[in-house]
């Protein structure tokens, strides 16, 4: 007790932790995939958090330790148990071509990524993050949306650094599987062609079909 | 293939964790100079590592923004979540008096006043909050189920000494415990003892309150069947639906005097998975979430009936607002 400094003044905390609001929205919308959910899981993660406010490191990411709770309290109050798990050992679990693309299919993916001023491969990406296994969705999100470094998403997670980098791979072979997988739906790419399709002859069949 | 381009793709699947290592900005510097000898002279990783980061640059641009509601929500409910610091910061000589018990008796079919004790006294500043705090009575012997006491909300001050102790360790468990007993039972449902929506009334005898099927029709639901379970001890009528949307619905009628007689006072925070009220229809009704699924609760004419679903909360809570009479 003694040599535990004093907890953080509740006001002053609540302040700083506001501060990551839309941080811990963003990932409460990635995990429980409904807009509703999230703000309810928001809410009471930050209860949570201002009820163990001494238990916050100062000089410690208070973004990081944030998400750790929202995480916590979504594994523990909000998840249906065991749904997604299958996901990972379906057909699913492997990308065509153990993930392998050439450079011009990635090239032919980013360049449609870089076009996508308009919401196209936006929305397909995100639903793409969306469909991940959440045990490789959330290091994707932590790391890549919310800037986390590996420890601090190793701490959000609850599992060892080796783990989390492993995730990360695996959920980036897997969105990018999905994302070529959809350039070939959506005939941005052709399987084996080198050439990029056309953009906006894809833009003018898919609202012609609409 | 070529034997150079072979061995090139070769040196990528070594490298494929580390380029991405490169690109999260978290490899040593002596990796990071390999990675880069790589990069120079592999146009799929060079491609690789521009992927990964036009990607993360669209997510990123595309993450969704904490909307001004719950903002707001936030704020009100974190100056109520303070004041209740400030009560357990309060020193422990200050006589504990256990929550005034929800009273509701069966000659008082109607649920009384369950006085709201939320907030410092005097309140900080009265917030929707705080006014819509309930008590949800808890039987802590015989728990049947989710069980609400409602009232118009009081405004009067509450004095110190009449202050309940905020977060009932001993009643915090068995709330928890009835709300996952209900979710349980929704979440993976026993085969129905009858299965015509008039048998129901022969479980009055055995739950010990007027057993009727919720006429649920005009939502779309479709009447499955129903049984009796105990749920922590005390007899219920379980009751299915199902919805043209492949949705279910499991209704619970209890008798509430039996859960409130020996009912501890349970501040509508402290199970933050039953916590916010409703008015439909002017029907006061709580609601919640459990392990993703939606509960509501309310009580009519001396009967309790609780509802879980994978509905929406509006729906629920209009579901159990049209339960019972």
């Amino acid at each position: 007790m003694s040599d535990r400094s004093p907890p953080p003044d509740p006001e002053n905390f609540e302040e700083q932790a506001i501060a990551h609001l839309d941080a811990m929205y963003a990932v409460a919308c990635r995990m429980t995939k409904n807009p509703a959910t999230a703000e309810d899981l928001v809410q009471d993660a930050m209860v949570k958090a201002l009820r163990s406010r001494d238990q916050f490191q100062p000089g410690t990411n208070l973004k990081a330790w944030l998400l750790r709770i929202t995480t916590n309290t979504f594994l523990n109050h909000y998840k249906r148990g065991g749904l997604e798990r299958g996901v990972f050992e379906g057909p699913d679990a492997e990308t065509l071509n153990d993930g392998w693309m050439s450079a011009e299919s990635l090239r032919g993916l980013r360049d449609a990524e870089a076009l996508a001023v308009s919401p196209l491969l936006r929305d397909e990406l995100s639903a793409a993050l969306d469909s991940l296994p959440e045990e490789f969705r959330l290091p994707v999100v932590l790391c890549d949306i919310e800037e986390l470094s590996y420890k601090e998403i190793a701490e959000v997670v609850g599992c060892p650094i080796g783990t989390v980098m492993s995730r990360l791979h695996r959920g980036r072979k897997l969105l990018k599987g999905r994302l070529y997988q959809q350039a070939l739906e959506m005939g941005i790419l052709r399987e084996g062609d080198r050439e990029p399709a056309n953009l906006d002859e894809y833009r003018a069949k898919r609202s012609a079909a609409q | 293939m070529t034997t150079a381009r072979a061995l090139v793709r070769s040196t990528c699947r070594r490298l494929a964790v580390a380029v991405e290592t490169f690109v999260d900005g978290e490899l040593l510097p002596s990796q990071v100079v390999e990675v880069e000898t790589h990069l120079a002279e592999c146009p799929t990783c060079r491609e690789e590592v521009a992927l990964t980061r036009a990607a993360r640059m669209s997510l990123r641009a595309q993450a969704a923004r904490a909307p001004s509601s719950l903002r707001d929500r936030l704020k009100l409910r974190l100056e109520q979540e303070r004041a209740s610091l400030e009560v357990e910061a309060a020193p422990p000589s200050a006589p504990r008096v256990e929550a005034p018990l929800a009273l509701v008796s069966p000659s008082e079919p109607v649920a009384p006043v369950a006085p709201i004790m939320q907030g410092a006294a005097p309140p900080r500043r009265p917030s929707r909050r705080s006014r819509a705090a309930l008590f949800v009575p808890l039987a802590a012997v015989a728990a049947a189920a989710t069980f609400v006491a409602l009232r118009e909300p009081t405004k009067q001050p509450v004095t110190a000494e009449a202050r309940p102790t905020l977060v009932n360790s001993a009643g915090v468990m068995p709330l928890d415990g009835i709300l996952d007993e209900l979710v349980a039972l929704h979440a993976q449902p026993l085969p129905p003892e009858v299965t015509t929506p008039e048998e129901v009334r022969k479980f009055d005898p055995f739950v010990g309150v007027p057993v009727e099927a919720p006429k649920l029709q005009p939502f779309g639901a479709r009447w499955v069947g129903g049984r009796i379970l105990p749920i922590q001890g005390s007899r219920t009528a379980v009751l299915q639906y199902s919805m043209g949307s492949g949705h279910r619905v499991t209704v619970y009628v209890y008798d509430p005097s039996r859960v409130s007689t020996a009912g501890r006072g349970l501040t509508a925070g402290a199970s933050p998975r039953l916590s916010r009220s409703r008015m439909v229809r002017n029907v006061p009704v709580l609601v919640g979430h459990v392990r993703g699924y939606n509960v509501a609760a309310t009580e009519k004419k001396g009967v309790g009936y609780a509802l879980a679903t994978d509905l929406d909360e509006p729906e629920s809570a209009e579901l159990v607002a049209a339960s019972g009479p």
